[in-house]
């Protein structure tokens, strides 16, 4: 893969946030801040599971690790990529081998070498079933095996094409971890103790409250895409846990807390106009809001009621309304900013109440003395089952709900706690669900929703099963050759569409904001990783 | 009375096995695979799901599911979190001791306040002073908790700045949630001093009392506020266990680590050992406090006997 | 004391049973119509049931109607109490709530009573093993308070309207049961206890006609003031999702709908709190006057 010199990196890199260009000035005073200036509080918007990052399902244990591991690579561009812990890689042609060639001068916060051993051991870790991995699991895909090459070469090993791993070796949930710390540590690891490589260590951690990190004094191998490559300004990070929305506004506007992450449409204007606070705004990748309807339970087996479903819902409404036109409308099953997003897509499926009608007019959906359709003995009645929170989940629902009335179609909602949620959906006693998938690969997201091998119960809870699809989505995994995936990419989109498989409903921005003080924060392009380690607060 | 104690402790044993027998059926009852519930809108193949069941040690039989938590309790080993796999104890120990301390300082919110309300009220029966500390109490108890909290922190921390907005560390961040968790149960407590009050001071003996000619203070210190006290005792007694495993929503405003917030989520991902253990120690605290708060009947009112 | 003295020795004739049954609740309810805060309240009350009985006939809005461009906005003379995010019409919201409401709060303080009442009543009156076998189940559920409580019970039945009451209602039944058990215990001891037990009345008629009589004050007390806490716990539930299932509008529910948007619409969470305080404020009222009635040595 192509790699990218130090100034494209950061001007890339610098395009999702401005704060970056500002570090980029200000090069020479980085060794007078050298002593670290401050601790950052960072307000979260909520709880986790382990910190160990192999295991857990969090993107938050994702933006706290970031800072603990490094990456093997480091994402700049939609499909491009810089070097991290590996200085270069290489791709075999079938994309089922990738080669990478380690730093030689990086230590794990234990004291022990980063090796290639270290590496295959963290891989093999996430294919562990004692592991019980998770998102890592999911990005790692196919995985075979690593191979020692030498002490600082690696080699990981597909067993099919996997066209996406730098995109998933990039996240920090395949960072790598230390294999000492691992196993002196073993079930508590992840709990009590994480050990990588990254500019900052774990200090402490109390569940439900807070995780400090402090600086770690050792770090001289920054990647060479920042501006620096030394330890990290700040003394440390607090990541406070504050789940309450309010409240956690209310402490950046105290300055008990310097950044906060989901930041709420109703505060987007205040913060925007603000003096002191900065907000940041950058399009989150992966595929934005939508609506699954399962093809495996009557009406929404019928082609026709989902294609009406399509043009029923008022995407410019529900952005204007629920997300006070923070939110765009969305058009496919991928967010505009990813790679290979097609914006033919926006023209296909237009708000459009008449023809909904139409179309089940034509499917013989006759409107009943109540305004709602029936076709022989059945009610065009869709069960719409949704989790408890957040509240913009039954805001959003009402609101469709309201749309399809309108057009004769019987939404009936079933607010549900997780356990009976995932139940029904699990099992498809479910007509609509929402879906909201974070993701910077689009052969992943796409597996995700579309693939006939996630049907049945698993992530695909539209249920939908197309052999074609199935075959695109492989040949998207196997293509390492930029055109030609793009290519693939568009196809697979308008499929969905033609098939009328789900309904893209509102694409979010990432919504950080901060106080004035705090500058040289950096997030991926895909917009869910705020990075600290150029950061530094202004007295 | 130690006697009565012994009992009362040997007693509770019953109890706790039974909490926990009652508590391990329910969750069994609550619809939903936790193994399911652990993948959540993760992609899973059948045989992982599988393998997780089988690693959570749901593919055993019920008795012998729960035997292997009891079997564990008198080496103090309440097992792990069948969902993240951290000890049961590890993840009790910082929430317990912050909720117990958010309780405490709760109950002394709500005790100073119901006490002085409902004193101020019943001796000043009918007059303005009355309605006016009962509409106090009253809007105490017809405020939701999440609203009063809210309007805490915009008030005092962000007008005023007097307290911080988050309340996890030092003593001045305990002071919001301890009034809003305090208020409501001042509301209650308030009404019922009032009654208690007024009930007393018809009591013979305070007749008697006061025609021997004692002050009104006096008659007020020795015996009114001695049986109002067991008003107060009982609410707070009954009241403990809900400030501490109840403050959820206190909780969650405030931005604090807590039993009930974790017995909440562990009841949602049917983390079974999480919500026996949990259940476990509450169920202890419980105990302890409604043992001192039953002796106190006793040494408040003579006429109440432990038979 | 003239009114104690007389109260005195009505219950002493009603112990040996020459007083007839009806004198208790006919003095009560002359008490109460006479008492002015307790007509107030019930004309409140009398009032928000009729607004809540005749709620289509006062508002031109349908309270699931959405106007997406009327999102948001104050008081104004077309939605007399705004618009919430989706341009429904809160007062209209705020009205046909007051139905599922009212209901949540009075049925779920009926069941705390129906469950809880005959267990402190047995429990205090019997002693021993009944006592400590009744508080044993008693303690056995205030170990897993409140809201946890009716979290377990919505998560088992599945969360809708009759689960949250039947969830709210189990959840404070331990309340009563130890509230009455303590006036009970305090009341059993009394001499005119003893003169009915040696004139050789049976346990229940002693329980219902010479201790219940006793236990009434606390029950009203805590009934009132537990029809505000069901309304206020319904509203906990709703915070955490598990109440009534939306769009149905509810107090609590609007509450917690409007606390996202305490500092850019006011009124989303002030009428709601507003209609809850007058609704408490109208139960309790009346249920002071009750209280009062019924238990005359309370009157000055």
């Amino acid at each position: 893969m192509d790699r990218i010199p130090r100034r494209e990196f950061l001007k890339r890199a610098g395009m999702g946030v401005g704060a970056l260009a500002a570090s980029q000035v200000l090069p020479l005073l980085t060794r007078a801040y050298a002593q670290g200036i401050g601790t950052l509080t960072y307000g979260m918007a909520g709880g986790f599971d382990t910190l160990d990052v192999t295991a857990t399902t969090f993107t938050r244990v994702g933006r706290i690790a970031l800072h603990i591991i490094d990456p093997l690579v480091w994402a700049v561009a939609p499909g491009q990529y810089a070097p991290g812990l590996a200085t270069s890689w290489t791709v075999s042609p079938d994309a089922t081998a990738y080669t990478f060639n380690l730093r030689q001068d990086v230590k794990f916060h234990d004291g022990t070498p980063l090796t290639a051993e270290a590496v295959k051991v963290t891989f093999d870790r996430i294919v562990d079933p004692n592991t019980r991995a998770q998102t890592a699991f999911s990005f790692i895909g196919p995985y075979d095996r690593s191979e020692v090459v030498d002490r600082y070469t690696v080699r990981v090993r597909f067993k099919s094409p996997n066209a996406a791993f730098l995109d998933g070796a990039s996240s920090p949930y395949l960072g790598i971890i230390s294999p000492a710390a691992v196993q002196k540590y073993g079930q508590d690891f992840g709990r009590v103790v994480f050990v990588g490589t990254g500019p900052f260590m774990l200090q402490s951690y109390t569940a439900d409250a807070e995780v400090r990190l402090i600086r770690n004094p050792n770090y001289v191998w920054g990647a060479p895409g920042f501006n620096h490559q030394g330890r990290a300004y700040l003394d440390g990070i607090v990541f406070r846990i504050v789940p309450e929305d309010a409240t956690r506004l209310a402490a950046l506007e105290t300055s008990e807390v310097l950044f906060v992450e989901d930041v709420p449409v109703t505060d987007y204007q205040r913060l925007k106009g603000s003096q002191n606070k900065v907000l940041l705004e950058i399009p989150q990748a992966g595929s934005g809001w939508s609506l699954m309807m399962n093809q495996m339970r009557s009406p929404t087996s019928d082609l026709a009621v989902r294609r009406a479903m399509m043009y029923a819902i008022d995407k410019d409404g529900l952005a204007k309304t629920v997300w006070n036109s923070v939110f765009k409308a969305a058009c496919s099953p991928l967010t505009p900013n990813m790679f290979g997003f097609d914006s033919e897509t926006c023209r296909k499926i237009p708000y459009n109440a008449d023809q909904a009608r139409r179309i089940l007019d034509e499917a013989g959906w006759r409107v009943g003395p109540d305004g709602i359709r029936v076709k022989g003995s059945e009610r065009l009645r869709l069960e719409f089952f949704l989790q408890t929170a957040p509240q913009k989940n039954i805001e959003m629902a009402a609101f469709i709900q309201a749309n399809a009335k309108q057009v004769g179609i019987d939404v009936n909602l079933n607010v549900a706690a997780r356990p009976a949620y995932l139940d029904a959906v699990r099992q498809g006693r479910h007509n609509l669900q929402f879906w909201w998938e974070t993701g910077t690969d689009p052969g992943q997201i796409l597996r995700i929703l579309f693939h006939s091998s996630n049907a049945g119960g698993g992530t695909n809870r539209n249920n939908y099963r197309s052999p074609e699809m199935d075959k695109l989505i492989e040949q998207i995994d196997a293509t390492a050759e930029q055109a030609s995936r793009k290519q693939l990419v568009v196809r697979a989109q308008q499929r969905v569409i033609d098939d009328a498989v789900m309904v893209y409903l509102a694409d979010p921005p990432s919504l950080y904001a901060h106080d004035r003080s705090v500058t040289g924060v950096w997030v991926d392009w895909g917009g869910n990783y705020p990075y600290f380690f150029n950061t530094r607060i202004q007295r | 009375m130690l006697q009565f104690v012994v009992r009362r402790l040997l007693l509770a044993i019953p109890t706790m096995v039974a909490a926990s027998i009652l508590v391990f059926l329910m969750l069994h009852l609550v619809p939903g695979d936790p193994a399911i519930i652990f993948f959540g809108d993760q992609p899973v193949t059948p045989e992982r799901l599988e393998l997780v069941r089988h690693q959570m040690g749901l593919d055993r039989p019920l008795v012998i599911q729960y035997l292997d938590f009891v079997r564990g309790i008198p080496r103090g080993d309440l097992g792990r979190s069948i969902h993240n796999r951290t000890p049961v104890f590890e993840e009790l120990r910082t929430r317990v001791a912050s909720s117990a301390t958010l309780a405490l300082a709760a109950l002394i919110v709500a005790g100073a306040l119901g006490l002085s309300l409902g004193l101020l009220s019943a001796l000043g029966r009918g007059t303005w002073i009355d309605a006016g500390a009962m509409l106090v109490a009253l809007a105490g108890v017809s405020m939701p908790i999440f609203w009063l909290a809210a309007m805490l922190i915009f008030v005092f921390s962000l007008r005023l700045g007097w307290f911080p907005a988050t309340g996890f560390g030092g003593w001045n961040r305990l002071v919001l949630p301890a009034v809003a968790l305090g208020f409501v149960s001042a509301a209650t407590l308030a009404r019922l001093v009032r009654s208690s009050v007024l009930e007393v001071l018809l009591q013979p003996f305070v007749t008697t009392a006061r025609s021997k000619g004692l002050r009104e203070a006096v008659v007020i210190r020795r015996h009114v506020l001695k049986n109002a006290f067991i008003a107060i005792v009982t609410v707070l007694g009954l009241q403990f266990g809900t400030l501490l495993s109840g403050a959820v929503i206190t909780e969650t405003v405030f931005a604090r680590p807590g039993v009930g917030k974790l017995l909440v989520d562990a009841i949602s991902n049917k983390d079974f050992p999480i919500v026996q253990g949990a259940v476990l120690f509450i169920a202890l605290i419980y105990t302890v406090i409604n043992l001192v708060v039953d002796l106190s009947y006793a040494y408040l009112d003579p006429r109440i006997r432990f038979d | 004391m003239p009114t104690s003295i007389r109260a005195s020795a009505s219950t002493e004739a009603q112990a040996l049973g020459r007083a007839a049954p009806r004198s208790l609740w006919g003095e009560a309810f002359l008490r109460l119509r006479r008492s002015k805060s307790a007509l107030l309240g019930g004309i409140i009350l009398a009032g928000l049931i009729a607004a809540a009985v005749a709620a289509p006939l006062l508002t031109p809005w349908d309270p699931l109607e959405m106007n997406a461009v009327d999102g948001l906005k104050p008081p104004s003379a077309r939605h007399w109490l705004g618009t919430d995010i989706l341009g429904r019409d809160l007062f209209t919201r705020i009205l046909f709530g007051s139905r599922i409401s009212l209901q949540t709060g009075l049925i779920s303080v009926a069941i705390a009573i129906l469950i809880g009442v005959p267990v402190g009543l047995s429990a205090g009156f019997y002693g021993g093993l009944t006592d400590r076998a009744m508080m044993r189940l008693v303690d056995l559920m205030l170990t897993f308070p409140g809201i946890l409580l009716a979290l377990v019970v919505i998560a088992i039945l599945g969360p809708n309207l009759l689960n949250a009451m039947l969830a709210v209602g189990i959840s404070a039944s331990p309340t009563f049961a130890r509230v009455v058990r303590a006036a009970v215990l305090s009341s059993r001891e009394q001499t005119y206890v003893e003169a009915a037990r040696a004139a050789g009345c049976t346990n229940a008629r002693i329980m219902l006609r010479h201790i219940l009589p006793n236990t009434v004050a606390p029950i009203i007390v805590l009934g009132t003031l537990g029809v505000a806490g069901a309304i206020i716990a319904a509203a906990a539930l709703s915070y955490l999702g598990l109440g009534t299932q939306p769009p149905t509008p509810e107090w609590g529910g609007l509450l917690s709908e409007g606390r996202n948007y305490l500092r850019v619409a006011w009124w989303m969470t002030t009428f709601p709190g507003l209609a809850i305080m007058t609704a408490v404020l109208s139960i309790n009222l009346l249920g002071d006057g009750l209280r009062d009635a019924l238990d005359p040595r309370l009157q000055s």
